[in-house]
């Protein structure tokens, strides 16, 4: 009696910690979330009320209407989407022919991993003039271009691994019947490893959609990114919208929220460069 | 162009390429050159946005060019590199990189540790717990340093707000005003981020311990404790030391939440290497200048990147 009643007092206490700690983990997340359905009166009161008593959607309807928040969150889709891509065409036949034929050696898929440890302020100093003088500044294309810097050492790095983990009988086996290579790849491999290809996707369109560094320095007004727009929201010059900054920066979450739900079980691996086995 | 041919021709000699080739040995010229066209975009793009911009800036690093003025190109030498060791807004910076890093990776590290522990058993909800607990990793940092923002000002915060309840009195703690608490909060937004990596990876490590050695040791009599210390804590050394190389390499960038949560104030105190390097660079167009910054902080990053592959090559031996 006096066992399971230990027991239960333990289990207990071990939820209880779980669920403090978890609180704490979500707290600002669901603190924004909250506070993008206030009313202005309502989030400053003092002392603070948690949960919205009349929830209001105005913020997200001024963030999408006066504040122009479409055409933010429309350039933050066309640079992470074409960053995404661009990486993906670029970094499945690299991750290939460096997995399956080890052009370069070590040495070269070392050097190509190196370069997602280079400091991005290494490189933004050199890309604003170059792209001044290029007329790249504030166009897609160049932050397009500018974001494969990070990504495709990442994307190359995590897809070698996936085409290094397929057997390699079977490929042959395609080839021998009468399957050429790029078919082998494209018909064979690439629908196997199409889960991790996914996950490589995802975890590049993350990382571009979280960027603030980059895009501070290489947007001006027409390629504006979400997260360069967060920072002018909260601090607006007439008064502080808390509100509207907070329902943009729920909107910015979003792609989150997706990729950590789809592709937390390789998010270890995708976050430690495969330097931590996991 | 014979130094690519040379390279692809070793790498043709391995094992598995061998075999590829004889599979397909009709057109062996062709056969050794096509991995290189695969390769070849991707190479040409890390040129065009790394290895020359790289280069150019260390072109800059040794010039006067000044984007406001036009200074031109006029050759510095190392002047930039000298003036910077003497910058004492340059060397604070260092500092307080080091001030609010250090300790936020500690603390983190160990947060993460804890709920590692914690979380390696099996109990209903698990999955649910674990993905929850990983939310922050994901959240961009901007964001998460928006979010903080607002919930430590003074007055209607939640942060002020949770501890008067828990304390009994009403505070209203000003926590970006004072250089010492505007450290401690950039630093907690750090910890908030990274305490679920290391969750992450050494709930990984843990799991890859086989339960046999714990069932041998239990017969040998060991404690609780002994197994903690003598088969847990060694065998998760590797993934320690390299997780925690890992977010030194990645925080000592630090630019994101001291940009949103304090531009660097009060007084320049949370002024960290990334974010005065892209202010004097970016902001103030000194170019040259600001360059000549970047590449001290690359030296370090460098530094420690050197470090991590020692370690990792290191460890791989020990497992072999």
């Amino acid at each position: 009696m006096t066992h399971s009643l230990w027991r239960w007092t333990k289990a207990a206490g071990f939820y209880l910690i779980l669920l403090g700690v978890t609180g704490l983990s979500l707290l600002p997340t669901l603190w924004i979330l909250s506070t993008s359905l206030k009313t202005p009166g309502e989030y400053f009161t003092f002392p603070p009320i948690w949960f919205p008593r009349r929830p209001t959607l105005e913020h997200y309807r001024l963030l999408f209407g006066e504040y122009g928040g479409v055409q933010y969150l429309r350039n933050s889709l066309i640079i992470s989407g074409g960053n995404t891509l661009l990486v993906l065409a670029l970094s499945i036949p690299a991750a290939y022919a460096l997995a399956r034929y080890r052009v370069g050696g070590r040495a070269l898929a070392f050097w190509i991993l190196s370069q997602r440890m280079l400091p991005p302020i290494a490189l933004v100093i050199p890309l604003f003039l170059l792209y001044a003088k290029l007329q790249l500044l504030d166009t897609f294309p160049g932050l397009i271009l500018a974001y494969t810097i990070f990504n495709i050492p990442l994307a190359v790095w995590l897809l070698i691994g996936f085409f290094q983990d397929f057997p390699r009988d079977i490929q042959d086996q395609a080839m021998v019947d009468g399957c050429s290579e790029l078919g082998s790849v494209t018909r064979v491999i690439l629908p196997v490893i199409a889960p991790g290809v996914m996950v490589v996707a995802l975890l590049t369109f993350t990382l571009c959609w979280n960027d603030l560094l980059l895009a501070l320095t290489l947007t001006r007004s027409s390629t504006r990114t979400i997260m360069v727009f967060f920072t002018s929201a909260l601090y607006a010059p007439t008064d502080v919208q808390y509100g509207s900054a907070s329902a943009s920066i729920v909107l910015g979450i979003v792609p989150a929220f997706v990729l950590t739900i789809c592709g937390q079980r390789y998010l270890v691996r995708g976050l430690s460069m495969g330097g931590v086995k996991g | 162009m014979d130094t690519t041919t040379k390279a692809g021709a070793k790498a043709l000699s391995l094992a598995p390429a061998t075999r590829a080739a004889l599979v397909n040995g009709r057109r062996p010229t062709s056969r050794r050159l096509a991995p290189w066209l695969l390769v070849a975009p991707t190479l040409l793009v890390m040129l065009a946005t790394s290895v020359f911009p790289l280069a150019y800036s260390l072109v800059v690093s040794f010039t006067r060019y000044e984007l406001a003025r036009e200074t031109g190109w006029e050759f510095a030498g190392l002047v930039n590199y000298r003036d910077a060791l003497r910058d004492q807004r340059f060397l604070a910076s260092a500092v307080q990189t080091a001030q609010i890093i250090g300790p936020a990776l500690v603390t983190a590290f160990v947060l993460g540790f804890a709920l590692a522990l914690l979380l390696n058993r099996p109990f209903g909800g698990r999955g649910l717990f674990v993905s929850l607990l990983a939310v922050p990793i994901m959240v961009a940092p901007t964001a998460g340093a928006m979010s903080f923002a607002l919930m430590l000002t003074p007055k209607y915060g939640a942060v002020n707000d949770l501890l008067s309840i828990l304390v009994g009195q009403q505070l209203l703690i000003d926590w970006l005003g004072s250089p010492t608490l505007a450290k401690l909060s950039v630093a907690v937004v750090q910890v908030w981020r990274w305490a679920p990596f290391y969750m992450l990876v050494l709930l990984a490590g843990l799991q890859a311990i086989p339960d046999e050695l714990y069932e041998a040791g239990r017969i040998d009599g060991a404690s609780p404790l002994q197994l903690f210390g003598f088969i847990t804590l060694p065998l998760l050394r590797w993934p320690a030391l390299v997780g925690l190389l890992i977010g030194f390499i990645d925080l000592i960038k630090i630019f994101d939440t001291v940009y949103i949560m304090t531009t660097g104030g009060p007084g320049g105190s949370t002024e960290t290497l990334t974010f005065y390097t892209y202010y004097t660079g970016v902001r103030f167009f000194h170019v040259g200048y600001g360059a000549a910054l970047s590449f001290y902080v690359l030296a370090t990053v460098l530094l420690l990147c050197v470090l991590l592959v020692r370690v990792s090559g290191q460890r791989e031996e020990g497992v072999a």
